[in-house]
């Protein structure tokens, strides 16, 4: 009897902790976006509003792109070849993932900001500090760890012996990466596109110290956010995040779609999935 | 035609050491070994997947040791398959073939062969819904449309039924036979090896311990290792005394052509017969236990060292037999052989 109550009882509790969680999860997301609702009409019409939407959607796509073709031959390397080096490798990429993303900032601002680096590529005509292509590279640099930790898992699924079958039917690794372990990769590159633009959408801190945060340059969905708060303008606050509410909801919903077709797939034979 | 010389290489746990190997145009050569003493590592050097630390690969006497898996023309098949799953059984079988050959050969190649494996009617399947049997023709009929010079065989039959794996075993007789390809099949399974190969190679902890005909290994290993490994069940230690081997007091062999330097002597448990006679060379012991298979049933004899001996079920019967019974038996003198 003392069992099944104790039983029950513990039951309960892991409940109420997982209930508790949720209620506060969904009532704050919640009370953003009926915030943002009523005036979110008109806000989205506003020119900042507007601006930071396109600023947004700008800087998320090049940055993703950028990390997903610098992110697909680096991943496959660490995913293949197995040294001291690339354990070395590995270690460094995962350092912008443990950084808070301001001090990932910081970093960035001295190095093209105060070096003769800097110096040289902005004669180039290339400048990162203050300016929108900051941006884009803050949110390369904070994401791409990231990326390819997803896009090296689904390499490592795809089995070298796959491919030593592909070379031994006559096909160079270039064909055989192209053919067979790219296609086999592919739902796994997916998600790490659309979790990589997601997180791109949302960067705040590294591009805050590294582009700045002046209104209507270089001011993304969350600068618009943090600056309309700030000066108490909360209907545009809100706007903006409810934007970012529903394409992160959203982008979540299509990783985790894109992570069980893989199965569902798998198991009907139409593919083989991940 | 393939000849491999010397060949070290080490790979994770896995290690391969001074490897020697000859295998002749149109051989079926079988390559047997435990599991994890190198056999996979070596056919993927032949293949062109690793480069060996030391030593050197020829086919047809030149020099590929370094030469890139793509142009090698050698035919991979592994155990589990490896069929390309986002491919149709006709997408895979065409993938390489399509490199080799124009669309026009392509066909009037693929029909004897989808005949000769029967897999005419799953070709628009995907490899997920074959069985293992399908898969492995599959995998087959991929490797064998492209024209191989060698086929490598990485254990195919492992993960398959014993159904299937006899069937299968027929139709890897029917593909030496019709297409005359050399085979190089590695297996840890003797009666793959004693049903399909003419030659045979014993690798044992990553080097070649014995190569010769197939015959010619199960009746005469070289080494108590290959012995042991051949699964000759009765192996037993001794030493020559005026032309007889002496194991213990009541295990003595007389043998034709015993050398001093033999140290073991053996027999295979089919070459034990129970006599009732009680002649001078027939052996007298009591029976340890008894155990029975499906085939078979072997009795074990107490004679100091414990002596096998395979009967069938109806010679069991026949000579109603308890542990602890007396028995007589003798062995086939022309089959006793001896190990150094």
């Amino acid at each position: 009897m003392k069992t099944r109550i104790l039983n029950s009882l513990f039951q309960g509790t892991n409940f109420l902790f997982g209930l508790a969680l949720v209620v506060l999860i969904v009532v704050s997301v919640s009370l953003v976006i009926i915030r943002g609702i009523p005036q979110f009409g008109v806000s989205i019409h506003s020119p900042e509003i507007l601006f930071a939407i396109k600023l947004s959607l700008y800087t998320s796509l090049l940055s993703t792109l950028f990390c997903t073709i610098i992110s697909i031959p680096v991943a496959y390397y660490l995913a293949r070849i197995k040294s001291n080096y690339t354990l070395l490798v590995n270690t460094v990429l995962d350092i912008p993932l443990a950084l808070p993303p301001i001090v990932s900032g910081v970093a960035l601002l001295l190095l093209f900001g105060t070096t003769e680096f800097g110096r040289t590529l902005s004669h180039m005509g290339l400048e990162f500090v203050f300016t929108v292509q900051g941006i884009i590279l803050a949110q390369v640099f904070v994401n791409i760890s990231y990326m390819i930790k997803i896009i090296y898992t689904s390499f490592i699924s795809v089995s070298p012996r796959m491919e030593f079958v592909a070379r031994g039917l006559g096909y160079n690794q270039l064909e055989t990466f192209v053919k067979i372990t790219l296609p086999l990769a592919r739902q796994g590159i997916l998600a790490a596109i659309i979790i990589t633009w997601a997180k791109a959408l949302g960067e705040f801190g590294a591009a805050l110290m590294l582009a700045g945060a002046t209104r209507l340059k270089t001011e993304t969905l969350p600068l618009s956010l943090f600056l309309n708060m700030s000066t108490g303008e909360l209907e545009l606050a809100m706007a903006a995040a409810t934007i970012l509410i529903v394409i992160s909801v959203l982008s979540l919903l299509v990783f985790e779609f894109l992570g069980s077709e893989g199965i569902v797939l798998d198991r009907t034979g139409r593919n083989g999935g991940l | 035609m393939l000849r491999i010389q010397n060949a070290c290489k080490t790979l994770g746990q896995f290690s391969i050491r001074d490897i020697n190997l000859e295998v002749d145009q149109g051989q079926y050569f079988v390559l047997l070994g435990p599991s994890g003493t190198g056999k996979t590592v070596l056919l993927e050097i032949i293949a062109g997947f690793h480069t060996p630390d030391k030593g050197k690969v020829f086919l047809n006497g030149k020099d590929i040791t370094r030469l890139s898996p793509e142009f090698r023309k050698m035919g991979f098949v592994y155990q589990d398959y490896m069929l390309f799953p986002h491919m149709n059984v006709q997408q895979n079988i065409f993938f390489g073939a399509r490199k080799r050959f124009a669309p026009e050969e392509i066909k009037k190649r693929l029909g004897p062969l989808v005949e000769m494996l029967q897999i005419d009617h799953i070709m628009d399947r995907f490899p997920m819904t074959l069985s293992g049997g399908e898969q492995q023709r599959v995998a087959l009929a991929r490797s064998l449309i492209t024209a191989p010079e060698i086929l490598l065989l990485d254990e195919p039959l492992s993960s398959l039924d014993p159904n299937t794996k006899e069937t299968l075993q027929g139709v890897l007789k029917e593909i030496h036979r019709k297409y005359g390809t050399t085979v190089l099949h590695i297996t840890h399974d003797f009666n793959e090896a004693l049903n399909l190969a003419s030659h045979v190679g014993l690798m044992l902890n990553g080097s070649m311990a014995q190569v010769g005909e197939v015959n010619e290994i199960f009746r005469s290993p070289k080494n108590i290792d290959v012995a042991t490994f051949l699964g000759i069940e009765n192996i037993f230690p001794g030493s020559c005394q005026d032309g007889v081997f002496v194991c213990n007091e009541k295990l003595k062999f007389p043998i034709k052509r015993l050398e001093p330097e033999a140290a073991y002597v053996y027999f295979l448990s089919d070459d034990v017969t129970i006599c009732n006679s009680n002649s001078a060379h027939d052996f007298k012991g009591s029976v340890k236990d008894i155990s029975k298979q499906k085939d078979y049933v072997t009795i074990n004899v107490d004679m100091g060292h414990v002596v096998k001996i395979k009967l069938s079920h109806r010679e069991f019967q026949l000579n109603s037999l308890q542990p602890g019974n007396e028995i007589c038996f003798s062995v086939n003198p022309e089959r006793i052989g001896w190990i150094a």
